[in-house]
């Protein structure tokens, strides 16, 4: 019907009418006016209740709903603190044995951390491990904690002589656990160290490099760690193999995840080896804990907002 | 039936032929609502009805050609509340597959309480479209005309053969629609 001549509805068309009809007609059309005026008032009215009380309910909807999740987020940031704590535990901070003083601490990045460290005594010496679950967060805590708990279940059985062995053992129950139980993809790099009340150490794993400061040189030395990561094929014996070292009186041995050593800074450097050397080098004679403490503060120094877990173990070998 | 239909048909009859033919033609039909129509509020059908079937006696033309003439004309004015979905149309037959998923659930949320037609569609071929109508009000007429005003908008031609109809003791109406493409 647009403007087609013969459209159906242009038969409704009327002849100009009595000018009386129309006044009738107009007194029609204002009464219709104003019964339709009445009722749009009405109407406009109830609609505006309705929006009133509908706001309400909205509201206090909204209210509830916010209430709630505060209410479930704040459980669960217990819920985490509580993990962190135990988490926090079971990192021994200092252990001090016959012939060895040992500090170790860790800055994790999220709520639970992905570094695993621990010290285990023997008889004439300890168990030492560190370790760094791939990703963050609560999953890589909880494969941490899987790590520590097994770690200090297999050392403390006494089964197993060397690292390469109580290695291969972990890395069975972490390969089960994981990939097979968890269907997950997490993998960790670690070192296991037996160090002894006669300066010897022995040590398998793939992990970073070993520092060894010089008591005699006043240096750091880097010694490298070989190995595969943990967690990825079943059996790892074929490529873990243990090497070893010796400290004399006086020597100190770090260890570290690259949490460390990756630590970046604004201008996009790293924290590097370097500047852990040259640490623990400045400090010299220094305490364990006393190096430790400073290799943290540098590096939150240096890079103020660290993006993975940061963790520094350091051992003095005292003499037996 | 919702006001906002009732509107249209008064704001065509004004705007072709003046007040004076509106006020005829509500004057001349037995209606259950008293005073006029406002869009959003809801009236019974049977006005609609009586208002088209008075327009056929005053104008000694059918309902249905009344019903399908005014679907065409009113549809350019319905097109300006869901311009979004006009406009993410590719042609008037990715439109027309859109009105029951799209358009009508929109009415119902613009509209409570709006009672639209159901339309199942069998998308046979390119050109070529087949709309299911079901409707208790059975304004078949009305949504052939709308579809004639699809054709208006996006300037294309759809011949429609409607193989069954209620009217014709179907239980519902059958749209076969051809599209023969752009206009020239």
């Amino acid at each position: 019907m647009t403007g087609a001549p013969g459209n159906p509805w242009d038969g409704l068309a009327v002849p100009p009418e009595d000018p009386r009809a129309t006044v009738r007609r107009l007194a029609e059309a204002l009464e219709r006016e104003r019964i339709l005026r009445n009722r749009t008032e009405v109407l406009l009215e109830e609609q505006t209740r309705e929006l009133y009380f509908a706001n309400e309910r909205l509201a206090a909807q909204h209210a509830r709903l916010l209430a709630a999740e505060r209410a479930e987020r704040s459980r669960l940031q217990s819920e985490l603190a509580l993990a962190k704590r135990i988490q926090a535990a079971l990192l021994p901070r200092e252990v001090n044995l016959r012939g060895l003083q040992i500090a170790g601490d860790t800055d994790p990045c999220a709520e639970l951390g992905g570094d695993y460290y621990d010290v285990r005594p023997t008889d004439d010496g300890c168990w030492m491990g560190i370790g760094d679950v791939s990703g963050h967060g609560v999953t890589a805590g909880l494969v941490m904690l899987m790590m520590q708990a097994t770690a200090a279940a297999l050392t403390r059985l006494h089964l197993f002589k060397s690292p390469s062995e109580v290695l291969a053992r972990l890395n069975e129950v972490l390969y089960e656990n994981i990939r097979r139980r968890m269907a997950g993809d997490e993998h960790i790099t670690a070192a296991l160290l037996r160090l002894h009340d006669d300066g010897r150490i022995t040590f398998a794993g793939a992990h970073e490099e070993l520092l060894v400061f010089r008591a005699r040189t006043g240096a750091c030395e880097r010694v490298q760690t070989s190995g595969t990561w943990l967690g990825v094929v079943p059996d790892i014996r074929r490529v873990t193999h243990d090497q070893q070292i010796w400290l004399e009186p006086g020597d100190c041995l770090a260890l570290y995840t690259d949490g460390l050593t990756e630590a970046t800074n604004d201008a996009g450097q790293q924290f590097g080896v370097e500047r852990v050397c040259a640490e623990i080098e400045r400090l010299g004679a220094a305490t364990p804990r006393e190096i430790v403490r400073a290799l943290l503060a540098r590096v939150r120094e240096f890079a103020p907002t660290p993006s993975d877990d940061i963790t520094a173990v350091v051992a003095r070998y005292l003499a037996r | 039936m919702k006001g906002l239909v009732f509107r249209l048909l008064e704001n065509m009859v004004v705007d072709r032929l003046g007040l004076q033919a509106w006020d005829t033609l509500v004057a001349q039909t037995e209606l259950r609502t008293r005073g006029g129509f406002i869009g959003s509020e809801t009236y019974p059908d049977e006005d609609l009805i009586a208002l088209v079937r008075t327009a056929s006696r005053l104008t000694g033309r059918p309902v249905d050609e009344l019903l399908r003439s005014f679907g065409r004309y009113v549809f350019p004015d319905l097109v300006g509340w869901y311009v979004t979905i006009v406009a993410e149309s590719e042609g008037a037959k990715s439109f027309l597959m859109s009105v029951d998923r799209s358009i009508h659930l929109e009415v119902r949320k613009l509209h409570v309480g709006a009672v639209v037609p159901e339309f199942t569609y069998e998308d046979l071929e390119p050109n070529r479209l087949v709309m299911i109508y079901r409707s208790e009000r059975r304004l078949c007429d009305l949504a052939e005309g709308l579809i004639e005003g699809v054709g208006d908008h996006f300037g294309e031609d759809i011949r429609q053969e409607q193989t069954r109809c209620t009217k014709r003791g179907h239980d519902h109406c059958r749209f076969e629609l051809f599209f023969a493409g752009r206009r020239p």
